[in-house]
């Protein structure tokens, strides 16, 4: 383990966020420190396997055409 | 933390609130606990069967001894009640937890508390009931059971939950031959709801339609609605008949989809994925 030493890659299976290892040793993510954008390089996720990349570009007026939301959303996790 | 035991054998609940490292080790021991019930119940049917059919032959020799065989037959059988048969069935709902763990452990604080349940005999919540038109002596029973749920924050400050309900219908009938029929059809619900930090993703609730057509599902699954505001994102699926793999797989996928919309948003708001 080095001190202060701060892992710079990006991992998670859902989303990208820091790794708080402490070092690559042995590190299932990275592989010993091989694997430069774990997230990426996952191969886990199904029907996903381009996850990072978006086939349709997003923008503002996507949300013009939106189903509202029912009143009963915060409260009804069982209403179908 | 030690599986309440006493609870499962009693209730056939498994509940706890503790990380995930703990909650599959408990997983892991509430399965092996299942399988060792299945054996023994399986053990007792057998033993109770033999005993039962020993005692009937004993009565034509001598009586006491053939009423003394099939008293312990009995008892045999009676005693398959300590080991609960609805937890020795379903050491496969054990899985389906752990998978849940799975996925949630890459993004989550191993010291991050998680409140999971665990039914393997949840109570019955009838939706609808009456005559089965067409049907002699005909009845229709709708219920569902709710045996799953999740509740965890994950590393962006999102807080996951889950439940999982069987929707079940039961037909109950005289066939034309004089026999008292039961059929049972059985639909999975997943319901998910993320409460997502509008700090970090901003209001996706604009991206609520995209995000139901992007969504990619196994066979058998289908989105039954998605609904987005500014702080929370509720998605339903249902899905047939499909077993706990494909369940699991549901389950992924159905986060993914809705996840993979958030990353784009952050990407977007210009925050670093």
């Amino acid at each position: 383990m080095t001190p202060g030493w701060k892992c710079p890659r990006r991992v998670g299976f859902l989303f990208p966020h820091e790794c708080f290892r402490t070092t690559p040793v042995g590190c299932p993510d990275c592989n010993n420190g091989q694997v430069q954008d774990p997230f990426v390089s996952r191969s886990d996720r199904y029907g996903y396997p381009d996850y990072d990349i978006f086939p349709m570009d997003f923008t503002e007026a996507d949300g013009a055409d939106l189903v509202t939301t029912s009143d009963e959303f915060e409260s009804d996790m069982s209403g179908s | 933390m030690p599986v309440d035991v006493n609870r499962l054998r009693s209730e056939g609940v498994y509940e706890a609130r503790e990380p995930l490292a703990a909650l599959t080790d408990d997983l892991n021991q509430v399965q092996r606990l299942a399988s060792d019930w299945h054996a023994r119940r399986k053990n007792l049917a057998i033993s109770g069967a033999l005993t039962i059919s020993l005692g009937i032959i004993a009565m034509v020799v001598f009586v006491p001894v053939g009423l003394l065989l099939i008293g312990g037959g009995i008892w045999l059988l009676y005693h398959m009640k300590v080991h609960p048969k609805a937890v020795a069935n379903h050491t496969d709902r054990c899985e389906f937890g752990r998978s849940m763990a799975a996925l949630l452990a890459a993004d989550t604080d191993p010291k991050e508390l998680v409140t999971m349940r665990l039914a393997f005999e949840p109570k019955e919540e009838v939706l609808s009931e009456g005559p089965l038109n067409g049907y002699k002596h005909g009845t229709q029973r709708l219920f569902r059971v709710s045996w799953f749920s999740i509740s965890a924050k994950l590393y962006d400050g999102t807080t996951f939950s889950e439940t999982v309900e069987d929707v079940v219908r039961e037909r109950k009938y005289t066939s034309t031959r004089g026999k008292r029929k039961t059929k049972t059809r059985t639909r999975s619900l997943i319901g998910l709801r993320l409460d997502y930090p509008s700090e970090r993703y901003g209001d996706v609730s604009a991206l609520q339609a995209r995000m139901q057509t992007e969504m990619y599902l196994p066979e058998g699954v289908k989105v039954r609605g998605v609904e987005v505001n500014d702080r929370a994102i509720k998605a339903k699926v249902v899905a047939q008949a499909i077993g706990i793999p494909q369940l699991v797989k549901a389950n992924s996928m159905l986060a993914l989809g809705i996840y993979r919309v958030l990353n784009l948003s952050l990407q977007k708001r210009g925050g670093r994925p």
